[in-house]
């Protein structure tokens, strides 16, 4: 990040840059004494979200970073399950307290059915009133996003959204909140200094999810909430499932095979295709491709395309230019197929390969097929990775 | 060597997705042009010589200099507009 140090301060929370704080903490910070009334705040709370019984793995991913950072505190983590029948709680609950909730909170209530702004954030801040958690963490889902910010404006508290990273500042025994700001160039770590809870929502799929205890047992603590089904504004009419979209399923995709001009025909993207459906991923490209007509718009990849986070990427006759990378860095790992070694994706590609795609991906296929077939018989990775050019 | 890709990055564009403001009117003609100048001369790098004789145009980066138009002379075949307002290039400190 290499940046200078960015200080602002708004209604007593702080604005740090994430890289260079670590020095000036200490002796930057100005103190802020906790208002008494919020120093009794204690515990930290994830919100479980579920949709008809079905818990989002998010969850489970902030109760393991919820229970390293009640080690630092010296807390409880406690988890809130809403839910309109006492068995799909029930179930949640038991697999809360199996990924590290010492405590559960249980709102039933019919009117609990699908989520709604209102019901759901008043039970919400009625909890929070009553046994005052210090922290307060749900996922960056759509969903949490819309709770998390009804919630915190009625507690009158600081929210920070999408965090990536979430830690503990001991001195003070604040919630050190990170998120990527402007567009991910920069790292911004938030603090909530005189505002209790401190409320952060974390993005899916950046913290580890625990290993699950199954059986292990903690308190479970059934709240009656007075829900007027009249006064709720919102009703839920029907669900309509989203249509397949696959340019959606690109951006979520875990792998994504693009494509560039150096594919030279537009059915080469055949061979592109079927590496990405043995890997359960999907097929993107540039913008030249995209142009001449041999991929749809909504597959083009960077800057006036979609920007894609996959675990891997792996490129195939692209030459890298700056409008495309820019799309691209986010993902886990890159992998570039091209015939040019001087090629720009090769400063930046994590796994570099020279030649052509029309032998390597073929081989690449070759073993994939080949692994496919013999998973049963032995574990993949036992055995190393070998691509035979013919 | 720095691609010119470095340099359009610098620039600010919003991008009309879908509707390019130029187009060759008739790729035979380009296939048949011997110098292929546009490819030379556009300071956008937006017209390429592909593998075969074709020319390729893609105008996301282009600066609207009009210099494409001036010098396909021999065979006026470039329709050339400027992007819809708010679209193409939008100059900062110009
Ligand atoms: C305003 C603006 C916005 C843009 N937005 C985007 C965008 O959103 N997304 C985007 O992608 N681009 C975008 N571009 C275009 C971008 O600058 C590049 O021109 C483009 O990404 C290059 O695409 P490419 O890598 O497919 O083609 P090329 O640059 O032509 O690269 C082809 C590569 O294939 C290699 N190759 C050739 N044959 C083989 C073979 N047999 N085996 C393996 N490799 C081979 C070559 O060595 C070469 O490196 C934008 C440009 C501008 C000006
Ligand atoms: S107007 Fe200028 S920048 Fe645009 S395509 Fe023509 S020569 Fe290139």
């Amino acid at each position: 990040m290499g940046l200078s140090i960015l200080f602002a301060e708004q209604k007593g929370e702080r604005f740090t840059m994430a890289e260079g704080a670590e020095k000036t903490k200490s002796s930057k910070r100005k103190k802020i004494a906790l208002d008494p009334k919020l120093a009794e705040y204690r515990g930290i709370w994830v919100f479980i979200e579920q949709e008809e019984g079905i818990a989002h793995p998010v969850s489970w991913e902030l109760l393991g970073r919820a229970r390293y950072l009640a080690t630092t505190l010296e807390v409880e983590v406690a988890a809130v399950v809403f839910g309109e029948s006492q068995e799909k709680v029930e179930k949640i609950t038991a697999e809360a307290l199996s990924y590290g909730a010492d405590k559960v909170y249980q709102v039933v209530d019919p009117a609990l059915c699908d989520y709604r702004s209102d019901p759901y954030t008043d039970c919400l801040v009625n909890l929070v009133r009553k046994y005052k958690p210090e922290i307060l963490l749900l996922g960056a889902t759509a969903l949490s996003r819309d709770l998390a910010s009804s919630v915190a404006t009625l507690l009158e508290t600081g929210l920070t959204a999408d965090c990536t990273e979430l830690s503990i500042d001991v001195e003070s025994r604040s919630l050190e909140a990170t998120r990527p700001t402007f567009g991910g160039s920069l790292l911004c770590t938030i603090l909530t200094l005189n505002y209790r809870p401190q409320m952060a929502t974390a993005r899916p799929g950046v913290l580890p999810i625990p290993t699950a205890e199954p059986g292990r047992k903690g308190i479970v603590i059934r709240e009656q909430m007075q829900i007027d089904e009249e006064k709720i504004l919102t009703k839920v009419l029907s669900f309509i499932p989203e249509p397949y979209k696959t340019a959606e399923k690109l951006s979520t995709a875990e792998v994504v095979v693009g494509g560039g001009r150096g594919l030279k025909q537009p059915g080469h993207f055949a061979l592109l295709r079927e590496l990405a459906d043995l890997l359960g991923g999907e097929v993107g490209g540039t913008r030249p491709v995209v142009q001449a007509g041999w991929l749809e718009a909504e597959r083009q990849i960077g800057q006036t395309g979609k920007t894609i986070r996959p675990k891997i990427y792996i490129a195939v006759g692209i030459s890298g230019a700056i409008q495309h990378r820019v799309g691209i860095e986010k993902a886990g790992m890159i992998v570039a197929i091209n015939s040019d070694p001087n090629a720009p994706i090769f400063d930046y590609a994590d796994i570099g390969i020279v030649g052509d795609f029309l032998e390597i991906i073929p081989a690449l296929i070759r073993v994939l097929k080949k692994r496919q077939s013999t998973k049963t018989e032995l574990h993949a990775k036992d055995k190393p990775f070998e691509i035979e050019l013919k | 060597m720095i691609q010119v890709e470095e340099k359009l990055y610098q620039n600010r564009y919003r991008v009309d997705e879908g509707r390019p403001h130029i187009k060759i009117k008739d790729r035979e003609i380009c296939s048949l042009c011997s110098h292929k100048i546009c490819t030379v001369l556009c300071p956008a790098g937006c017209y390429r010589k592909g593998t075969d004789s074709a020319v390729s145009l893609i105008t996301d980066g282009c600066l609207e200099c009009g210099t494409c138009q001036v010098i396909c002379l021999e065979h006026k075949n470039i329709l050339w507009e400027y992007p819809r307002g708010g679209y193409g290039i939008l100059y900062k400190f110009g």
